[in-house]
């Protein structure tokens, strides 16, 4: 080992982070080499003094004046734990989408355009035109934006399918970018369990 | 068996503030010795505790864990410590110690604990000049120093803390200590040369 290795490992061995195998020929070096035996002993001393001022320094117990503000202030979200809910959303999204947009392959497979497509969106749409509606009128009018949205997912479907049959390789790799950023979201969701097991040091 | 700092969290996320309380006094004298050192001034790091466990309990739904708690709420703390001294007032920095009446509430506690081998007084001088010579260096070796000597983390957790690559851990810990040593060491004899 060289001397300059040796300043180098020399910090890693105080703090316990050196492999066995280099940590004989520290101490090797160490025996061997005057001014490394005195570079070793100087950084010890430093150790030394680190651990007599490791004291803590608290002399007041804060916990109370920490959880008055806490109690003061609204829950936080949980945002995090809605992973399930999440991750069933996504698959009913996905499936949904799937039907719709093999409805929309078919539409464009059959000669039905884009155009047919957005006519359907616009003609499904009915305002009520009064106020004073009743209740027919009411489920007509839920009923029409329903089968609005149900079209206008399946206009997006044939834009799609129509971008897939144009160019099919740019297409279906923002596809797949877009499943697997799907994915690392919902299983940087379920982390949380799987680490619990794992968890013993103060910090 | 203790209640894991992980179910802490979640009975905390699912409305149970009381739950957060146990995390409260399991960690807040980590973080206030933190932070006290990293600003150096008493009532400084009192604010700054209380303000590095609001943000905790704030942003706990973006708790991730793959870190524990304990280097979480660390990492809040140096942020905010380094944050502090970023945008501190000049007059704030503590040229003079002696004159500094904030920071008595420690020596006091200090003057009452004895380091063998040294004098009481001895000691408190002792740490003084230590807790001095942490204090100027500049803020991201200053949080390497505290991390490792004073919240004794290893490498791994000072990365999760501070967000950098084990070898940066290293480097300052490595920059840190040449300085440390050459305050500490160099140009006066050392505390137990002094002290037989
Ligand atoms: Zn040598």
């Amino acid at each position: 080992m060289k001397c300059r290795k040796f300043k180098y490992w020399l910090d890693e061995y105080l703090d316990g982070e050196l492999p066995d195998t280099v940590e004989r020929d520290l101490i090797e070096h160490k025996n061997s080499c005057e001014s490394c035996r005195l570079v070793f002993e100087k950084r010890l001393k430093l150790f030394a003094m680190m651990k007599s001022a490791k004291n803590d320094c608290i002399s007041q117990d804060l916990a109370d004046q920490i959880m008055e503000t806490i109690t003061a202030y609204p829950m936080p979200e949980k945002i995090r734990y809605h992973g399930k809910a999440i991750l069933v959303a996504t698959t009913f999204a996905l499936a949904v989408f799937g039907l719709l947009f093999f409805t929309g392959i078919n539409n464009v497979m059959n000669g039905t355009s884009i155009y047919d497509s957005a006519q359907k969106v616009i003609s499904s749409v009915h305002f009520p035109e009064e106020m004073n509606r009743n209740w027919g009128e009411m489920q007509g009018f839920f009923m029409g934006w329903i089968s609005a949205s149900i079209a206008l997912l399946q206009f997006v479907a044939s834009i799609v399918s129509v971008l897939i049959l144009e160019y099919p390789h740019i297409t279906l790799m923002v596809l797949g970018l877009l499943v697997m950023a799907g994915i690392q979201i919902v299983s940087g969701k379920s982390r949380f369990r799987k680490s619990q097991a794992g968890y013993n040091s103060k910090f | 068996m203790n209640v894991s700092d992980y179910e802490l969290i979640e009975r905390c996320l699912s409305g149970d503030k009381n739950a957060f309380r146990p995390l409260v006094e399991q960690y807040q004298r980590y973080v206030f010795d933190t932070v006290f050192r990293m600003v150096y001034n008493y009532e400084t790091a009192k604010d700054l505790t209380q303000e590095v466990f609001m943000k905790a309990f704030a942003k706990l739904h973006t708790f991730n864990p793959k870190y524990t708690f304990g280097v979480w709420i660390h990492r809040i703390a140096i942020h905010s410590a380094i944050d502090f001294l970023r945008r501190r007032k000049p007059e704030y920095l503590i040229l003079d110690n002696d004159s500094d009446p904030d920071a008595l509430p420690m020596r006091e506690q200090i003057a009452d604990t004895s380091f063998s081998p040294y004098s009481k007084v001895a000691s408190s001088e002792a740490f003084k000049r230590i807790q001095k010579a942490v204090y100027e260096l500049e803020p991201k070796l200053k949080a390497v120093v505290i991390l490792r000597h004073f919240r004794e983390m290893n490498y791994d957790q000072i990365s999760d803390v501070l967000k950098i690559p084990l070898g940066t851990v290293k480097n300052r810990l490595f920059r840190a200590r040449e300085k440390l040593q050459e305050v500490l060491l160099q140009h006066q004899p050392s505390v137990g040369d002094t002290v037989s």
